[in-house]
């Protein structure tokens, strides 16, 4: 999935920031994880301007999927 | 052409051993590829689940029953593991498990399920946690996607 994330990153650089959380190695993505309730990897989750997450994908996605989730935020 | 030859040769012994060393499911003791299903049934007959990823990825979900020994500590805490129980090994895609397998084999572990899909091509229900993603997270006045992933 990374090369596909990379690609959407450029595309929507203006309009979505994309953070990209390692649960292998980074102690605040486990926890962020934890408080959201992320049970798999890879999983996406879709976050409002205002903060409320709004879309999850869980899994392996196409990027016409993605791209449907991240123009839903606009 | 004896080059070519001999590393035709020496490809041929290399995937065969590894089908000897990871074959598929057939009962009676060795070193075995499962499936989920085949991790359920072995759970049922007394296997012990152990899922070697990090701490952080185990607490995000796992198989029930399982405990976590990462991949990097196996040889130290298995050391004192019963040989003639049998185990199921896991991790997030089968690479990590490759590895504690093999370790456990080199410690004499003769009856090993390996779920070597991951935990990736578990069906089943995971022990923690909710299914549904929900919750706040702090922005800077716009959108975020996060990607929650690992490595291996």
């Amino acid at each position: 999935m990374k090369p596909l994330v990379e690609g959407l990153e450029k595309t929507y650089k203006d309009k979505v920031e994309v953070r990209r959380l390692n649960v292998e190695t980074d102690q605040a993505a486990v926890a962020l994880a934890e408080k959201l309730g992320v049970q798999y990897v890879p999983t996406f989750v879709f976050v409002t301007a205002d903060g409320v997450t709004s879309k999850t994908l869980v899994g392996e996605q196409s990027e016409a999927t993605m791209k449907a989730a991240l123009d839903a935020l606009q | 052409m004896k080059k070519a030859i001999i590393w035709i040769v020496l490809a041929v012994a290399i995937v065969a051993g590894v089908a000897l060393a990871f074959r598929p499911s057939g009962g009676g003791g060795g070193i075995r590829n499962v499936d989920a299903a085949g991790v359920t049934a072995a759970q049922e007959a007394g296997a012990q689940v152990v899922d070697v990823r990090t701490g952080g990825e185990y607490q995000l979900g796992h198989i029930p029953g399982a405990i976590n020994v990462p991949v990097d500590e196996i040889a130290q805490t298995a050391a004192s593991w019963d040989r003639a129980t049998s185990y199921v090994v896991y991790c997030a895609t089968g690479s990590r498990s490759v590895a504690a397998v093999s370790t456990m084999q080199s410690m004499g572990f003769t009856n090993i399920d390996h779920f070597n899909a991951g935990i990736q091509a578990w069906t089943g229900q995971l022990d923690t946690g909710t299914a549904k993603v929900t919750g706040t997270v702090e922005t800077a006045g716009k959108p975020v996607m996060l990607e929650f992933y690992t490595d291996s």
